[in-house]
């Protein structure tokens, strides 16, 4: 397919290189001949230098017969007017990357519609939902979030003293916008039914919509409800986003940020944070604050090492959890080694989010949990199948197959027994490993 | 610094006082061809009152069109020698035009009190207006609207100059500049700049792009507010005048009475509902009236000083009622009579003494005087606080005092960490750094001007053993617009008894609390002066 890639920064790097990878034709275009240079020393694809808010340049670049129109370059505006001209030029599909997230929100105006954009991406936001819904269940082994994080699902272990143990499904309460997909017990999987009896020590995979989630596992979990102290190290735009996340959920939060200016834009802006003008990693700081007593210690500064560093020296000196962002995709295999508990990658996010668009199959393996034992499918409703269009009660799923959300329009849903999956749905299913094609004729996906 | 400007702009607001004063005098010759062809000989006998109390309010009527007149024609005279034109009205021009205005406008005021009792003889000085200081203190006390007064016998007084010292109230509760911004032609952003240096509070709001047309809508509010009350109040059971007279003192939380026990004179519940709303009313911030005319409730419920103020009000009603029914103290009222002890009392003087005290209206009914300490002690906090900024009400305002406190406990945590971050937030807005030092400049100008005129009064009042209660409410009340105070200038008592240099000191303080310090004080500055 033929790409061009607008911006040749961290995210468009990346891209270019991931997508040049799967052996696609990239054109890359960049006010910087400097930059595309270095570029085009590793990877197999032609640089075009210009201003990319210019039509003529994404003309030239191919944008009227190209199959996906990338644009990262740094500035959201020229990246949002680009990616309108590019898609009256002909492109099949533009994503355009921001860096404000109220271009993302869709409170005011849908912009991406407004402006005929496929889709808008803001790597940074998406990383820092990522990080929160980790804080946010310390108990957690996995963590997903799909729809921009409208649905999350977690994997973690009932706990003994948890409301939950002893009742079946049909008995416990869960709310309506939440279901457990499968549970895990004594090392196998199954997809639990309003019968099972939850029982302690059993690994459960609760899929809900954001605003359920915490209600749906507080069921499952008696939980220490101490407030859990999570001390952030760097006050950039994920690490503000990641505390409004977390705001008015219970955490004692403290921020910690050098610079005097930011520090204050930041204590203006979050109300229940409370904002240090100093550096963690200073010894009289760590121990003043007691930082080694925090449950969860986020290194987010703008440097790799410096978040690397801060976050391996906050680990030996008590910290609970580390959790670090990391924009090098080369440190990642040795971060659990020395100390780092999660590392997160806005530039893989970015990628990642780039490549779902270019996947057009309507049957998509998403990930494996359970020890290779489940898969998390993605598929599209056709327009008939056995699945379609009937109450999901009545719907025989052999082997045993959980649909854990259903992605119509804009609006994402967890199912119920008296919901069904209409045509052009995006389903989200949880099953067995490997059935992958059985499930697509169940939902007539061709 | 451009004074003939100022000088001119004073005879504008002169020429427009004549106006008020020549309307008022109307009433003085009403009442005195009434009373003239009256029946019974002893009201024949008063109609000589009303002629002088006409004349008198005439003569103010006549000086101030003079006054007005040469002050205009004589700073066009300067200009042009000068060749200068007219310039623009500055920040200097502004604060110099207010203060000027206000000590004008008070001058003017206490021209028809003094002219009356020189004509009237002896019974002048009976009632109270015993030489130039004590009229000029009624003057001030009307227009600043503290309420506090001279007068002995109020109800001997002619129901023109009642009329005259209410209406000094209501003018000054809204402001003397805001009457003229409103009337006058547009003064352009010099009009602004007046009207900032006038209102109340830390940061005025502008309710209208044009200042001109915020000072209209305020006094549309105002204007409607009172006719409202004026006719609740004649619902009530009372008279046309005496509704009048306390619509003007109540909402501009003045806190004159045509009677000489206040409110307590009607002895009546019903009276007390009405007057306690609006005494409430007038603490309010104006800005909150736009808004809910514009249906913007939503702005309003969320409105964070407001919300301080009426839990502050309802905190400070349930402790007096609660102190006044716990020590089972039976309410004396001002008027002599005598109720409870008993619940139904104890709220009723609690709600209104709170109210009236906390909105600097100063209105009485129970004595509270006589009140158990706690209750006095919440009386003297809430002298000190009063009312919303950019309302009628005076004291340091509930949103500084708020502002105050929670300085302190920032203070406290940097105290043992040095390098926190944290805003003052007002709801959901951040308080800058430039109104929170202003806000606790203007505390600390506060509590200093009590002590120094606390002070002052013990030493004017040396000749006689004066009480420290008296003298430290005397410095609080005055300053805080309140009007009584404790001790000899309490609820029963009047401050006719202090000699003129302390009167002139709570006068004086008067002036710095309405105009909030800084305003006043500038013109004792020398670089305000300067040219360099």
């Amino acid at each position: 397919m033929k790409i061009v890639i607008c911006g040749a920064g961290e995210v468009g790097a990346y891209a270019s290189e991931v997508l040049d990878r799967r052996g696609e034709s990239i054109t890359v275009v960049d006010s910087s001949a400097e930059r595309l240079r270095s570029l085009e020393e590793n990877l197999d694809i032609r640089t075009l230098v210009g201003n990319c808010g210019r039509a003529d340049v994404l003309a030239e670049a191919g944008c009227g017969t190209a199959g996906l129109v990338v644009l990262a370059t740094d500035n959201d505006e020229v990246n949002l007017l680009a990616a309108t001209i590019a898609k009256r030029l002909g492109a099949q599909r533009v994503v355009a990357r921001v860096h404000d997230f109220a271009y993302i929100d869709q409170s005011e105006i849908d912009y991406s519609e407004a402006l005929g954009i496929d889709r808008l991406i803001c790597p940074e936001h998406s990383t820092a939902l990522a990080i929160a819904s980790t804080l946010r269940n310390p108990a957690a082994t996995a963590v997903e979030s799909f729809a921009r994080g409208q649905v999350q699902m977690e994997q973690f272990d009932v706990d003994a003293g948890a409301d939950a143990v002893g009742k079946t499904l049909s008995e416990l309460a869960l709310p309506t916008q939440a279901r457990l997909a499968a549970v895990q017990r004594n090392g196998k999987s199954f997809i639990p039914d309003g019968s099972t009896t939850i029982q302690a020590a059993d690994s459960v995979f609760l899929v809900a919509t954001r605003d359920s989630l915490d209600q749906a596992r507080s069921l499952l979990r008696s939980g220490d409800f101490r407030r859990r102290r999570v001390v952030i190290m760097g006050g950039n735009r994920m690490a503000a986003w990641v505390c409004q996340l977390l705001e008015r959920s219970g955490y004692s939060i403290r921020l910690f940020e050098r610079d005097r200016a930011r520090a204050e834009e930041l204590a203006a802006e979050l109300e229940s944070v409370t904002v240090l003008n100093a550096d963690p990693i200073d010894a009289t700081v760590f121990n003043e604050e007691r930082i080694g007593d925090a449950d969860d210690f986020v290194a987010m500064v703008d440097d790799d090492e410096d978040n690397i560093i801060g976050g391996v020296l906050a680990r030996s000196r008590g910290v609970g959890r580390v959790v670090a962002l990391v924009q090098r995709a080369d440190y990642l295999d040795v971060l659990y080694d020395i100390g780092v508990d999660r590392a997160f990658s806005p530039k893989l996010v970015a990628a990642r989010q780039i490549e779902e668009l270019l996947d057009r199959s309507p049957l998509r393996t998403l990930t494996n949990l359970a020890r290779g034992q489940l898969d998390l499918f993605r598929v599209v409703a056709g327009e008939s199948g056995r699945a379609i269009g009937t109450r999901l009660r009545n719907v025989k799923l052999t082997p045993d197959w959980s649909v854990i959300a259903v992605q119509r329009g804009e609006e994402t849903m967890v199912p119920g027994a008296e919901d069904a999956v209409a045509p052009g749905d995006t389903v989200l299913v949880l099953g067995p490993h490997g059935r992958g094609d059985e499930l697509a004729a169940i939902f007539g996906a061709k | 610094m451009n004074v003939t400007l100022v000088v001119t702009e004073i005879g504008r607001l002169l020429m427009l006082l004549s106006g008020l004063l020549g309307a008022v005098a109307l009433l003085g010759v009403w009442d005195g061809w009434q009373a003239g062809d009256a029946a019974e000989e002893a009201v024949r006998l008063t109609a000589r009152e009303d002629w002088l109390a006409a004349a008198a309010l005439g003569l103010a009527s006549v000086v101030a069109v003079l006054a007005g007149l040469a002050m205009r024609h004589g700073a066009g005279y300067f200009r042009r020698r000068r060749k200068k034109g007219p310039g623009p009205l500055g920040r200097r021009e502004a604060v110099l035009l207010v203060t000027g205005s206000w000590v004008v406008g008070g001058v003017l005021a206490a021209i028809p009190y003094y002219a009356w009792s020189q004509w009237e003889g002896p019974l002048g000085a009976e009632v109270g207006f015993d030489g130039i200081v004590p009229c000029l203190f009624e003057s001030i006390s009307g227009l600043t609207t503290c309420g506090a007064t001279i007068l002995t016998d109020i109800e001997a007084l002619p129901r023109a100059i009642l009329l005259w010292r209410s209406l000094t109230q209501w003018i000054g509760g809204l402001g003397v500049v805001l009457l003229f911004v409103a009337v006058l032609p547009s003064l352009g952003v010099g009009g602004k700049r007046l009207f900032m240096a006038e209102s109340t509070g830390p940061a005025p709001e502008g309710l209208r792009p044009h200042v001109r047309s915020t000072a209209r809508t305020l006094w549309g509010f105002y204007v409607v507010l009172t006719l409202a009350q004026t006719l609740l109040l004649m619902l009530c059971g009372l008279g046309v005048f005496d509704a009048l007279n306390h619509a003007f003192t109540t909402l501009s939380t003045g806190g004159f009475s045509t009677r000489n026990a206040s409110i307590a004179a009607f002895d009546s519940v019903a009276v007390e509902a009405v007057i306690t709303p609006f005494m409430i009313l007038g603490g309010v911030s104006f800005v909150v009236y736009d808004r809910l005319l514009k249906r913007r409730f939503e702005l309003v419920w969320r409105d964070p000083e407001l919300r301080m103020y009426l839990v502050t009000m309802a905190g400070a009603m349930v402790l007096i009622a609660g102190a006044l029914l716990y020590r089972g103290t039976a309410i004396e009222t001002v008027a002599g009579g005598l109720e409870g002890p008993g619940f139904g009392a104890s709220l009723r003087a609690g709600v209104f003494t709170a109210a009236s005290i906390m909105t600097t209206t100063g209105y009485c009914t129970a004595d509270f005087d006589l009140f158990p300490i706690p209750a006095i002690a919440v009386i003297l906090v809430l002298m000190l606080i009063g009312g919303c900024a950019g309302s009628t009400g005076s004291g340091v305002k509930v949103i500084r005092a708020w502002i105050g406190v929670r300085q302190v406990v920032g203070e406290i945590e940097r105290e043992f960490r040095p390098s926190v971050v944290r805003p003052l937030r007002l709801g959901r807005r951040i308080v800058d750094a430039a109104t929170i030092s202003a806000s606790t400049s203007l505390l600390l100008a506060a509590m200093v001007a009590v002590a120094i005129g606390t002070f002052l009064v013990f030493v004017f009042e040396s000749g006689r053993d004066i009480d420290p209660a008296t003298a430290f409410s005397a410095a609080l009340s005055s300053l805080g617009n309140v009007g009584p105070g404790l001790g000899s200038i309490g609820a029963v008592e009047t401050y006719a008894g202090l000699t003129d240099a302390t009167q002139v000191v709570l006068l004086l303080l008067m002036l710095l609390g309405r105009l909030e310090f800084f305003a006043v004080l500038a013109i004792f500055s020398r670089r305000f002066w300067s040219r360099g």
